[in-house]
């Protein structure tokens, strides 16, 4: 349960709120690279944490992110030309390079100034791991590039996918701290691969829970009964404002996710495969990018998924009925994100009744209004830019019952190049 | 900026009445650090064992037993303390609780006993 005015504190990321500003001063991703595949190559329309922006290569591939709406009369730039590095409205031919100054207005003299009195919003536009990252804080306080593992292996070791979910950021986000609700709703999905530790996770229905803090945000441990009296341990990440992580299972990739707010009503949905120590194989690449695991299948041509609210999630009642799928609605991607946007655009906290098992969830809402209430009012930096932080994973493992979580999650949830993660 | 809270439509009346939560200090230290919510055990929905970290958790076992024997769900919460004896708070709570939390910060085991109150 969260009154209205906690709910608008966290879900709110427009300019100038509290929670808009906590992101705005962390690299968050933008674009998938490949979005932008070359040289002068078409524009791309990219909304943020409520801005509409203009993404674009240059003819010197140097990379801008900037104001949608040309400064002259609101057209927006994404019918502009991209050619001899900037993008030109087509409207009068004003035209702006990737920093979003204005390089030239036709109708002017140029010996009138007029055009370098003329400048967009914009915003830095990296690439690394596959991923355009942006920075959309204050510049004097741009923090160092983010080095996620997923964004810091060899090529070949990672896969990105985004999709767009329906639903404001923190009902996504909280889906992937919620380990309680695996074993029901992606039930279908653990009864189909029995490897490593799911079989464990299956033969436990009342698992107990162990949430520790950590600089920049909670590690959550699922602790179930393994043989010999033993504690089969599933750790997943979460770090501020919305990097989660899932456990591992075998050898097979780790998974990962961004939840990054479009506006108050939508977010990317990004999801993230790598392995710290190998490609992945030619079978897991063709899986993820048929929509398989976390990833999804998509409306030709967007980011939106083909199962999506206007055909009910392609609901399948006989799957349902026959445990295939636990909700009756195919992937994991999916089967999160349909009951996530059944919630409403932005879900209403003040009706929640939550349990025991939910207090991962209320411990990260907590820690999110203290970080961004301890930014607005004190000017307290957040953690979760400095980049030692993100050399994080998570971790599975079996442990003998006197041994402490919080002991060995620094080590096994820490990121070590070269090092293959800790798994069952 | 936007701001659809909820779904239209959705029924308003409300779908839950207000828990009570038993939160129980374990030490001396906590004592001192936590007030108890004073909740008896037999009204109680749920029950917060708080203890400080280092700190001896003594009647951890009589409280869980008390717990499972009314059917109540037991958190335990671990306050910022030795952070070195850490482990052996954890290995003491451990076998009796369903969640068990390291704590940031003292006001969250109010904010937890807030949340599950279900206190507008």
């Amino acid at each position: 349960m969260l009154r209205k005015e906690q709910n608008d504190l966290l879900t709110q990321t427009g300019p100038g709120t509290p929670m808009g500003e906590f992101f705005r001063r962390h690299w968050i991703p933008a674009l998938l690279a490949e979005e932008l595949p070359g040289a002068d190559c078409a524009p791309v329309r990219v909304q943020l944490l409520s801005e509409r922006l203009i993404a674009f290569r240059d003819s010197e591939d140097r990379l801008g992110l900037i104001d949608e709406f040309c400064a002259h009369r609101g057209v927006s730039l994404w019918f502009g030309r991209n050619e001899e590095c900037g993008l030109r409205c087509p409207y009068h031919g004003w035209k702006y390079d990737v920093t979003g100054q204005c390089v030239e207005i036709p109708s002017e003299p140029e010996e009138s100034g007029m055009r370098r009195k003329i400048k967009l919003q914009s915003y830095p536009l990296v690439e690394r791991g596959g991923v355009f990252w942006t920075y959309m804080g204050p510049p004097e306080l741009q923090p160092p590039l983010p080095e996620w593992e997923f964004a810091m292996v060899p090529a070949g070791q990672a896969y990105v996918s985004k999709r767009i979910q329906e639903s404001n950021w923190l009902q996504a986000m909280e889906g992937g701290i919620d380990s309680s609700h695996v074993a029901f709703l992606h039930r279908g999905s653990l009864n189909a691969n029995r490897s490593g530790g799911n079989n464990l996770t299956l033969a436990d229905t009342a698992p107990a829970f162990e949430i520790v803090s950590h600089a920049a945000g909670l590690h959550i441990g699922v602790r179930r009964k393994a043989e010999g009296g033993n504690h089969y341990w599933r750790i997943t990440p979460w770090v501020m404002p919305s990097f989660t992580m899932v456990p591992p299972s075998a050898d097979k990739p780790i998974h990962g996710h961004f939840w990054i707010p479009i506006d108050d009503e939508h977010c990317w949905a990004w999801s993230i495969d790598h392995h710290p120590v190998r490609a992945l194989t030619a079978d897991e690449l063709a899986h993820m990018r048929s929509g398989g695991g976390v990833h999804v299948a998509y409306v030709p041509g967007t980011f939106r998924p083909a199962a999506n609210r206007d055909n009910d999630y392609l609901m399948d009642r006989a799957a349902q009925k026959a445990g295939t799928t636990f909700s009756g609605v195919a992937g994991i991607g999916m089967q999160d994100a349909s009951l996530q946007e059944s919630m409403g655009a932005i879900a209403d906290r003040s009706k929640e009744n939550l349990v025991s098992t939910d207090n991962g969830i209320i411990m990260a809402r907590q820690r999110l209004m203290r970080a961004a209430k301890a930014l607005a009012e004190k000017g307290v930096e957040p953690a979760g830019t400095n980049p030692a932080i993100h050399h994080v994973r998570s971790a599975a493992l079996i442990l003998p019952p006197d041994a402490s979580f919080a002991d060995i999650a620094g080590e096994a949830t820490r990121a070590v190049p070269g090092v293959a993660q800790t798994t069952v | 900026v936007s701001a659809r809270h909820g779904l239209p439509g959705r029924v308003q009346r409300p779908n839950s009445r207000p828990r009570q939560v038993l939160v129980v200090p374990l030490d001396p230290v906590a004592q001192a650090r936590v007030e108890d919510s004073r909740v008896p055990l037999d009204l109680a929905d749920a029950v917060l064992a708080v203890t400080v970290a280092g700190a001896e958790a003594d009647g951890i076992e009589t409280l869980a037993e008390a717990c499972r024997a009314r059917g109540l769900a037991l958190t335990g919460i671990v306050l910022p303390g030795n952070r070195e004896r850490l482990s052996h708070s954890l290995g003491q709570l451990r076998p009796w609780v369903g969640t068990l939390l390291v704590a940031d910060g003292d006001e969250d085991v109010l904010h937890l006993a807030e949340v599950l109150h279900g206190r507008q």
